[in-house]
Protein backbone atom coordinates (compact mmCIF):
# COMPACT_ATOMS: atom_id res chain seq x y z
CA UNK A 1 0.00 0.00 0.00
CA UNK A 2 0.83 3.66 -0.42
CA UNK A 3 1.41 6.10 1.81
CA UNK A 4 0.62 9.93 0.77
CA UNK A 5 0.57 12.60 3.38
CA UNK A 6 -0.89 15.76 2.72
CA UNK A 7 1.11 18.29 4.00
CA UNK A 8 2.07 22.05 3.94
CA UNK A 9 2.86 24.85 7.04
CA UNK A 10 0.25 26.94 5.58
CA UNK A 11 -3.38 26.48 6.43
CA UNK A 12 -6.16 27.45 4.01
CA UNK A 13 -4.13 26.13 0.83
CA UNK A 14 -6.59 23.24 -0.25
CA UNK A 15 -5.01 20.06 2.02
CA UNK A 16 -8.34 18.82 3.01
CA UNK A 17 -10.06 19.78 -0.28
CA UNK A 18 -7.03 17.65 -2.09
CA UNK A 19 -7.47 15.08 0.36
CA UNK A 20 -11.15 13.97 -0.86
CA UNK A 21 -10.59 14.23 -4.04
CA UNK A 22 -7.73 12.43 -4.16
CA UNK A 23 -9.49 9.89 -1.98
CA UNK A 24 -12.77 9.84 -3.97
CA UNK A 25 -11.48 9.42 -6.92
CA UNK A 26 -9.28 6.65 -6.29
CA UNK A 27 -12.25 4.99 -4.81
CA UNK A 28 -13.99 5.20 -8.20
CA UNK A 29 -11.07 3.53 -9.64
CA UNK A 30 -11.18 0.52 -7.71
CA UNK A 31 -8.75 1.21 -5.69
CA UNK A 32 -9.88 0.69 -1.26
CA UNK A 33 -8.18 4.25 0.51
CA UNK A 34 -8.60 5.43 4.10
CA UNK A 35 -8.66 9.22 4.77
CA UNK A 36 -7.24 9.62 7.69
CA UNK A 37 -8.81 13.38 9.30
CA UNK A 38 -5.57 14.91 11.54
CA UNK A 39 -6.52 18.13 11.17
CA UNK A 40 -8.13 19.79 14.48
CA UNK A 41 -10.97 21.29 12.20
CA UNK A 42 -12.15 18.08 11.12
CA UNK A 43 -13.44 19.43 8.08
CA UNK A 44 -13.09 15.86 5.96
CA UNK A 45 -14.60 14.05 8.72
CA UNK A 46 -17.50 16.24 8.40
CA UNK A 47 -17.50 15.05 4.40
CA UNK A 48 -17.24 11.62 5.84
CA UNK A 49 -20.34 11.83 7.29
CA UNK A 50 -22.51 12.91 4.41
CA UNK A 51 -20.50 11.25 1.25
CA UNK A 52 -21.82 8.01 -0.16
CA UNK A 53 -18.97 6.25 -1.54
CA UNK A 54 -17.75 2.52 -1.89
CA UNK A 55 -13.97 1.83 -1.50
CA UNK A 56 -13.40 5.24 0.84
CA UNK A 57 -13.29 5.04 4.72
CA UNK A 58 -12.77 8.51 6.44
CA UNK A 59 -10.94 8.13 9.64
CA UNK A 60 -11.87 11.18 12.33
CA UNK A 61 -10.04 12.61 15.08
CA UNK A 62 -6.27 11.12 14.51
CA UNK A 63 -3.86 12.54 17.15
CA UNK A 64 -0.54 13.19 17.90
CA UNK A 65 -0.62 10.49 20.37
CA UNK A 66 -2.74 7.58 17.70
CA UNK A 67 -1.08 8.84 14.68
CA UNK A 68 0.96 6.12 13.79
CA UNK A 69 -1.10 3.58 15.26
CA UNK A 70 -4.02 4.56 12.65
CA UNK A 71 -1.75 4.74 9.69
CA UNK A 72 -0.22 0.93 9.87
CA UNK A 73 -3.97 0.00 10.69
CA UNK A 74 -5.35 1.49 7.52
CA UNK A 75 -2.70 0.56 5.79
CA UNK A 76 -3.16 -2.98 6.03
CA UNK A 77 -6.72 -2.87 4.60
CA UNK A 78 -6.17 -0.89 2.00
CA UNK A 79 -4.87 0.10 -1.13
CA UNK A 80 -4.00 3.44 0.19
CA UNK A 81 -3.94 5.58 3.08
CA UNK A 82 -4.33 9.58 2.66
CA UNK A 83 -3.28 11.30 5.95
CA UNK A 84 -5.12 14.97 5.54
CA UNK A 85 -2.28 17.02 8.41
CA UNK A 86 -3.33 20.11 10.21
CA UNK A 87 -1.80 23.68 8.92
CA UNK A 88 1.53 24.80 11.30
CA UNK A 89 4.35 22.62 11.87
CA UNK A 90 3.71 19.66 14.34
CA UNK A 91 4.89 17.11 15.93
CA UNK A 92 1.84 14.98 14.55
CA UNK A 93 2.85 16.04 10.91
CA UNK A 94 6.62 15.29 11.80
CA UNK A 95 5.18 11.83 12.93
CA UNK A 96 3.57 11.03 9.52
CA UNK A 97 5.91 12.50 6.87
CA UNK A 98 8.47 9.88 8.55
CA UNK A 99 6.14 6.95 7.62
CA UNK A 100 5.25 8.52 4.22
CA UNK A 101 5.89 7.17 1.03
CA UNK A 102 5.25 10.36 -0.78
CA UNK A 103 3.77 14.14 0.36
CA UNK A 104 1.84 16.30 -1.83
CA UNK A 105 2.26 20.04 -0.78
CA UNK A 106 -0.55 21.92 -1.82
CA UNK A 107 0.46 25.99 -2.52
CA UNK A 108 -1.19 29.09 -3.61
CA UNK A 109 0.93 31.21 -6.07
CA UNK A 110 1.19 33.74 -3.47
CA UNK A 111 4.69 34.40 -1.68
CA UNK A 112 3.43 33.56 1.77
CA UNK A 113 2.28 30.14 0.64
CA UNK A 114 5.17 29.33 -1.42
CA UNK A 115 7.44 30.11 1.76
CA UNK A 116 5.53 27.65 4.36
CA UNK A 117 5.85 25.08 1.39
CA UNK A 118 9.37 25.29 1.02
CA UNK A 119 9.58 25.49 4.77
CA UNK A 120 7.56 21.99 4.18
CA UNK A 121 9.95 20.49 1.83
CA UNK A 122 12.79 21.43 4.19
CA UNK A 123 11.10 19.26 6.84
CA UNK A 124 10.17 16.69 4.60
CA UNK A 125 14.37 16.11 3.65
CA UNK A 126 15.28 16.45 7.65
CA UNK A 127 12.52 14.13 8.37
CA UNK A 128 14.04 11.76 5.32
CA UNK A 129 17.54 12.11 6.68
CA UNK A 130 16.66 11.36 10.06
CA UNK A 131 14.66 8.62 9.23
CA UNK A 132 17.02 7.23 6.68
CA UNK A 133 14.28 6.31 4.31
CA UNK A 134 13.73 8.07 0.57
CA UNK A 135 10.31 10.26 1.28
CA UNK A 136 9.10 11.26 -2.74
CA UNK A 137 7.72 14.67 -2.42
CA UNK A 138 6.10 17.22 -4.60
CA UNK A 139 4.20 20.60 -4.79
CA UNK A 140 1.31 21.23 -6.59
CA UNK A 141 -0.57 24.39 -7.17
CA UNK A 142 -4.01 24.37 -5.83
CA UNK A 143 -7.05 27.11 -6.03
CA UNK A 144 -5.42 28.02 -9.88
CA UNK A 145 -8.05 30.76 -11.31
CA UNK A 146 -9.23 29.66 -14.81
CA UNK A 147 -7.97 31.48 -18.11
CA UNK A 148 -6.17 34.34 -15.94
CA UNK A 149 -2.82 34.08 -14.11
CA UNK A 150 -2.02 37.79 -12.94
CA UNK A 151 1.62 39.17 -12.78
CA UNK A 152 2.73 38.27 -8.88
CA UNK A 153 1.49 34.94 -9.31
CA UNK A 154 3.28 34.50 -12.28
CA UNK A 155 6.23 35.57 -10.48
CA UNK A 156 6.01 33.64 -7.62
CA UNK A 157 5.12 29.87 -9.85
CA UNK A 158 8.33 30.70 -11.84
CA UNK A 159 10.38 31.84 -8.85
CA UNK A 160 9.58 28.13 -7.22
CA UNK A 161 9.72 26.63 -10.61
CA UNK A 162 13.35 27.94 -11.06
CA UNK A 163 14.44 26.45 -7.75
CA UNK A 164 14.36 22.28 -9.00
CA UNK A 165 12.14 21.73 -6.81
CA UNK A 166 9.55 18.91 -7.62
CA UNK A 167 6.00 20.14 -9.22
CA UNK A 168 3.06 18.56 -10.38
CA UNK A 169 2.42 19.42 -13.90
CA UNK A 170 -1.51 19.28 -13.21
CA UNK A 171 -2.65 22.47 -11.55
CA UNK A 172 -5.87 22.45 -9.04
CA UNK A 173 -8.17 25.00 -10.26
CA UNK A 174 -10.38 26.89 -8.25
CA UNK A 175 -13.99 25.73 -9.03
CA UNK A 176 -16.77 26.06 -7.21
CA UNK A 177 -17.52 22.61 -7.07
CA UNK A 178 -14.98 21.96 -4.86
CA UNK A 179 -16.23 24.48 -2.44
CA UNK A 180 -19.66 22.43 -3.33
CA UNK A 181 -18.92 18.48 -2.32
CA UNK A 182 -18.25 19.62 1.45
CA UNK A 183 -21.93 20.97 1.95
CA UNK A 184 -23.61 17.91 -0.80
CA UNK A 185 -21.05 15.67 0.18
CA UNK A 186 -20.42 14.36 -3.35
CA UNK A 187 -17.67 14.99 -5.44
CA UNK A 188 -17.90 16.71 -8.59
CA UNK A 189 -17.67 13.09 -10.10
CA UNK A 190 -20.38 11.89 -8.51
CA UNK A 191 -22.13 14.92 -9.65
CA UNK A 192 -21.47 15.60 -13.40
CA UNK A 193 -18.21 13.02 -14.52
CA UNK A 194 -17.65 15.27 -18.01
CA UNK A 195 -17.64 18.58 -15.78
CA UNK A 196 -14.44 21.26 -15.63
CA UNK A 197 -13.86 19.78 -12.03
CA UNK A 198 -13.93 16.05 -12.63
CA UNK A 199 -11.63 16.53 -15.26
CA UNK A 200 -9.22 18.37 -13.43
CA UNK A 201 -9.32 15.61 -10.50
CA UNK A 202 -8.82 12.81 -12.86
CA UNK A 203 -5.87 14.20 -14.57
CA UNK A 204 -4.79 15.01 -10.95
CA UNK A 205 -5.13 11.89 -9.95
CA UNK A 206 -3.30 10.42 -13.38
CA UNK A 207 -0.20 12.48 -12.15
CA UNK A 208 0.08 11.24 -9.01
CA UNK A 209 -0.46 7.87 -9.80
CA UNK A 210 2.29 7.74 -12.68
CA UNK A 211 4.35 8.85 -9.55
CA UNK A 212 3.89 6.28 -7.21
CA UNK A 213 3.68 3.61 -10.28
CA UNK A 214 7.77 4.36 -10.11
CA UNK A 215 7.76 3.95 -6.37
CA UNK A 216 6.00 0.65 -7.06
CA UNK A 217 8.19 -0.18 -9.77
CA UNK A 218 11.20 0.48 -7.66
CA UNK A 219 10.08 -1.20 -4.71
CA UNK B 1 6.81 15.08 -50.97
CA UNK B 2 5.28 11.95 -48.97
CA UNK B 3 4.83 13.23 -45.51
CA UNK B 4 6.44 10.60 -42.21
CA UNK B 5 3.82 8.45 -40.64
CA UNK B 6 2.18 9.86 -37.44
CA UNK B 7 3.48 7.56 -34.64
CA UNK B 8 0.30 5.48 -32.93
CA UNK B 9 -1.21 6.82 -30.39
CA UNK B 10 -2.66 3.66 -29.02
CA UNK B 11 -0.69 3.75 -25.74
CA UNK B 12 -2.17 6.79 -24.70
CA UNK B 13 -5.82 6.09 -25.98
CA UNK B 14 -5.33 2.84 -23.26
CA UNK B 15 -6.98 3.10 -20.42
CA UNK B 16 -4.36 3.28 -17.54
CA UNK B 17 -3.58 0.00 -16.06
CA UNK B 18 -4.00 -0.32 -12.22
CA UNK B 19 -1.00 0.34 -10.26
CA UNK B 20 -0.31 -2.04 -7.75
CA UNK B 21 -0.15 0.25 -4.77
CA UNK B 22 0.75 -3.09 -2.54
CA UNK B 23 3.94 -3.48 -4.08
CA UNK B 24 5.07 0.06 -2.20
CA UNK B 25 6.83 -0.46 1.45
CA UNK B 26 6.28 1.22 3.98
CA UNK B 27 9.13 3.13 5.74
CA UNK B 28 10.58 0.43 8.52
CA UNK B 29 11.18 3.24 11.26
CA UNK B 30 10.02 2.14 14.40
CA UNK B 31 8.05 4.12 16.56
CA UNK B 32 10.29 4.40 19.21
CA UNK B 33 12.54 6.50 17.05
CA UNK B 34 10.08 8.38 14.75
CA UNK B 35 8.91 10.11 17.89
CA UNK B 36 12.72 10.74 19.03
CA UNK B 37 13.04 11.70 15.03
CA UNK B 38 9.92 14.27 15.79
CA UNK B 39 11.29 15.33 18.70
CA UNK B 40 14.63 16.34 17.46
CA UNK B 41 12.73 17.87 14.35
CA UNK B 42 10.18 19.13 16.55
CA UNK B 43 13.07 21.26 18.71
CA UNK B 44 14.84 22.59 14.98
CA UNK B 45 11.07 23.95 13.86
CA UNK B 46 9.94 24.83 16.59
CA UNK B 47 6.99 22.14 16.31
CA UNK B 48 3.99 22.49 18.46
CA UNK B 49 1.84 19.39 19.46
CA UNK B 50 -1.61 19.49 18.50
CA UNK B 51 -4.78 17.73 19.80
CA UNK B 52 -3.30 17.24 23.06
CA UNK B 53 -6.06 17.01 25.57
CA UNK B 54 -6.15 20.39 26.99
CA UNK B 55 -5.32 20.08 31.12
CA UNK B 56 -8.76 20.63 33.30
CA UNK B 57 -9.00 24.10 34.66
CA UNK B 58 -7.96 24.95 37.64
CA UNK B 59 -11.05 25.14 40.15
CA UNK B 60 -12.49 21.62 38.67
CA UNK B 61 -9.06 19.98 39.84
CA UNK B 62 -9.87 17.96 42.67
CA UNK B 63 -7.75 18.99 46.00
CA UNK B 64 -5.50 16.41 46.95
CA UNK B 65 -4.64 16.49 50.70
CA UNK B 66 -0.56 18.34 50.82
CA UNK B 67 1.55 15.84 51.78
CA UNK B 68 4.63 16.59 53.43
CA UNK B 69 7.69 17.01 51.10
CA UNK B 70 10.35 14.09 51.58
CA UNK B 71 13.71 15.62 52.15
CA UNK B 72 15.74 14.61 47.81
CA UNK B 73 19.44 13.63 47.83
CA UNK B 74 21.28 14.33 44.43
CA UNK B 75 22.62 10.86 43.10
CA UNK B 76 25.30 10.97 39.69
CA UNK B 77 25.66 7.83 38.58
CA UNK B 78 27.55 7.09 34.72
CA UNK B 79 25.74 4.08 32.60
CA UNK B 80 26.99 2.76 29.40
CA UNK B 81 25.85 5.16 26.41
CA UNK B 82 23.78 2.10 24.98
CA UNK B 83 22.03 2.18 28.29
CA UNK B 84 21.23 5.93 28.24
CA UNK B 85 20.11 5.83 25.39
CA UNK B 86 17.82 2.67 25.85
CA UNK B 87 16.09 5.50 28.49
CA UNK B 88 15.62 8.07 26.38
CA UNK B 89 13.96 6.41 24.21
CA UNK B 90 12.11 4.62 26.49
CA UNK B 91 11.28 7.95 28.04
CA UNK B 92 9.97 9.45 25.09
CA UNK B 93 7.70 6.66 24.05
CA UNK B 94 6.29 6.50 28.12
CA UNK B 95 6.51 10.42 28.17
CA UNK B 96 8.31 9.97 31.49
CA UNK B 97 11.90 10.69 32.78
CA UNK B 98 14.96 9.09 32.99
CA UNK B 99 14.93 9.05 36.50
CA UNK B 100 11.52 7.72 36.69
CA UNK B 101 12.31 4.83 34.71
CA UNK B 102 15.27 4.38 36.96
CA UNK B 103 13.65 5.04 40.26
CA UNK B 104 10.92 2.69 39.00
CA UNK B 105 13.53 -0.37 38.66
CA UNK B 106 15.09 0.32 41.64
CA UNK B 107 11.22 -0.34 43.26
CA UNK B 108 10.86 -3.02 41.19
CA UNK B 109 14.10 -4.73 42.31
CA UNK B 110 12.91 -4.63 46.35
CA UNK B 111 14.54 -1.19 47.64
CA UNK B 112 11.64 1.41 49.69
CA UNK B 113 10.53 4.21 47.42
CA UNK B 114 6.74 5.17 48.61
CA UNK B 115 4.58 5.33 45.16
CA UNK B 116 3.93 8.88 46.03
CA UNK B 117 7.30 9.63 45.25
CA UNK B 118 7.79 8.04 41.91
CA UNK B 119 6.50 11.07 39.92
CA UNK B 120 6.60 10.36 36.24
CA UNK B 121 7.84 13.99 35.02
CA UNK B 122 8.46 16.48 38.28
CA UNK B 123 8.24 19.15 35.21
CA UNK B 124 4.65 18.64 34.69
CA UNK B 125 3.77 19.19 38.31
CA UNK B 126 5.59 22.46 38.22
CA UNK B 127 3.83 23.90 35.06
CA UNK B 128 0.15 23.45 37.41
Amino acid sequence: MALLSVASAKGGCGKTTLSILLGAELAMEGYTVALLDCDLNQHAAAFGKKMILKGLKIVPSVTEQNVLAEMRNAESENDMVIIDLPGGSSTLALKALQRSNFVIVPCQASLPDVKDAVKTMEQIADAEDLSRVKIARSLIWTRVLPGFESRSAKHVREGIEGTGLPVFGIQQRELAAFREMHVTGRVPRQVDPKSAAAENVTAITSELLGKLEKLAVAA
Amino acid sequence: MNKAALPSIGDELAPRKRVDLKSIKSADVDDAEVTENSRKLGTEWGAQTSLTPTPEPEAERPKVAERPKVPLASLRIEVPDYLDRELALKAVDQRVTKQYLVMKALQAAGYKLDDADLVEDKRKQKKR
